[in-house]
């Protein structure tokens, strides 16, 4: 796995996350489970690969999430210039099949096909959970444009 | 050409170009439905603001992507996700050694590993465990005071000891019986219950040093009929015999007995009846209901040129029902005989020979 792999590995556990002990140890073992994967010279993309192993990752830590009480907030991420109350807001209120599918597609750029494939289920089912996702993302970031719509024009 | 539409396209609902708006977004659409989808939207102020909402949701998730993550992550990731040995390797380079330090490297350490495993191996454990498990299995106990030819009250009950049978050549034992004759003279035959019976010297002898095959020549070719291969002799017995009832004595005339000095008794006698064959499979039946084993080699019954043979051994209590028996094909005559070879405490040794009764005239 070349250097690009692994960072889209980290940055997805990141996002879901939000917690930054829990996404290296998740980051890990995604990273022993697709060599493995690759070792064995499967016939299967890298990407196919990567939506299976994060999904099963994803599903199995996401329990250890809420049952060791390390909320997603207790470890606060920080990026510089960039307001990530809005994707906590969305990550709480999402369910986890759309929550991945936005991840995998529109934020990791991965092919509709591939994620289709990765999670045995139709191209269809993958575009439905992406259109909710988007939408319930666009009414969490509604209300921050509205306070910066009434910061910038007082008179309004 | 649709019924309800002037230009005979169906018109798009907005349940459906809502729901067709994040395919709008993302240029997911065929040309047609991208036009339809358009001309909707513009007709529709919520339908603009939804649009928007939802392009902005995608540049948010474009920015998401751009959040860097540092090279040192990555191979923090890489790093502890390998196993010891495969970082071990990879940080000393041992890839690029040399072939031969190589392969003289990985051969001492595999000569080191089974050093290790030698010197801490239990091997006595192991040797021990492995001795035991081949193990040996006894099939028989025998007790060796059996020489002086007592009685043996403590042999087991479960051994039937085969003798020679007296009056029958020892070709003919060996014609018909071959094989099992060379078993039975080596080992004792395990059998069900039956009356326990002492064992000759010489079967004893032979038990105790088995020897792989038997030479029947060996055995010596019994005297004629009438003799016993010992030397027995039918002598009168000086005190009364304590198997059969004294009151049955009297009454049976038949029946003589006799008495010497050897320790052992065996009862002789004959049978005449009217028809052999028809009687002799009787005969046989009673003996093993009675719970009798045969006592010589050749089976109950064995057929002779002249009549059938029967050498078997029945419990003493069974005696009178066994006479009364036979008597009720035929003329029996008994008798009793002293002989050195010493039966179990309760049980009797029987030679009766059945032979067919002559038509007068």
């Amino acid at each position: 796995m070349n250097d690009n792999q692994v960072q889209s590995i980290i940055l997805f556990f990141r996002l879901a996350f939000m917690n930054s002990t829990l996404a290296q140890k998740a980051s890990q073992e995604t990273h022993r489970a697709i060599e493995n994967q690759l070792k064995k010279k499967m016939q299967q993309s890298f990407e196919v690969l990567f939506v299976r192993q994060t999904a099963n990752t994803f599903h199995r830590l996401r329990m250890n999430l809420y049952k060791t009480k390390r909320r997603a907030d207790t470890h606060l991420l920080e990026v510089p210039a960039m307001n990530l109350g809005p994707w906590r807001d969305f990550l709480r209120q999402t369910p986890d099949e759309e929550i991945l599918a936005l991840l995998w597609v529109h934020i990791l750029q991965l092919p509709i096909l591939a994620v289709a494939q990765g999670l045995s289920v139709t191209e269809g089912t993958v575009r439905h959970r992406l259109s909710r996702a988007v939408r319930i993302l666009s009414g969490k970031l509604e209300p921050l444009e509205a306070q910066t719509v009434r910061a910038v024009r007082p008179w309004k | 050409m649709t019924p309800y539409s002037e230009t005979g396209l169906r018109e798009l609902s907005r349940f459906h170009a809502e729901e067709m708006v994040y395919d709008f977004c993302v240029d997911n659409l065929d040309p047609i439905r991208h036009q339809i989808v358009w001309r909707a939207i513009q007709a529709d102020e919520n339908l603009v603001e939804e649009v928007q909402r939802i392009r902005k949701a995608l540049e948010y998730c474009g920015e998401l992507s751009h959040w860097p993550v540092s090279l040192k992550e990555g191979a923090a990731v890489q790093s502890s996700s390998r196993s010891w040995v495969e970082s071990f390797i990879e940080r000393t380079r041992f890839q690029q050694w040399p072939a031969g330090l190589r392969l003289g490297l990985e051969s001492l350490f595999v000569v080191s590993a089974i050093f290790g495993v030698a010197l801490l191996l239990p091997w006595n454990a192991v040797l021990d465990q492995m001795r035991s498990e081949k193990g040996s299995l006894t099939l028989t106990e025998m007790r060796r005071n059996i020489h002086s030819g007592m009685a043996n009250s403590e042999f087991e009950p479960n051994v039937n000891v085969v003798y020679e049978d007296e009056g029958i050549p020892a070709s003919v034992i060996e014609e018909i019986s071959k094989p099992e004759a060379e078993k039975m003279g080596l080992v004792p035959q395990i059998s069900p219950p039956a009356p326990p019976a002492p064992l000759r010297p010489e079967v004893a002898q032979a038990n105790l040093n088995p020897t792989p095959a038997r030479d029947l020549s060996s055995i010596k070719e019994p005297p004629p009929s009438g003799q016993s291969a010992e030397g027995t002799w039918a002598v009168a017995l000086k005190a009364p015999p304590q198997g059969p009832k004294k009151g049955k004595e009297k009454s049976s005339d038949t029946t003589k007995e006799t008495a010497g000095t050897l320790p052992g008794v065996l009862y002789r006698g004959t049978l005449v009846v009217t028809n052999v064959e028809a009687t002799t499979p009787k005969l046989v039946s009673f003996i093993s209901d009675l719970g009798g084993r045969k006592a010589g080699k050749v089976p109950i019954g064995w057929q002779k040129d002249s009549g059938s043979y029967f050498h078997f051994t029945i419990p003493e209590a069974k005696y009178d029902e066994l006479e009364k028996f036979f008597r009720d094909y035929g003329k029996l005559e008994l008798n009793k005989e002293t002989h050195t070879r010493v039966m179990p405490k309760g049980v009797i040794r029987l030679i009766i020979e059945v032979n067919e009764k002559k038509s007068a005239g």
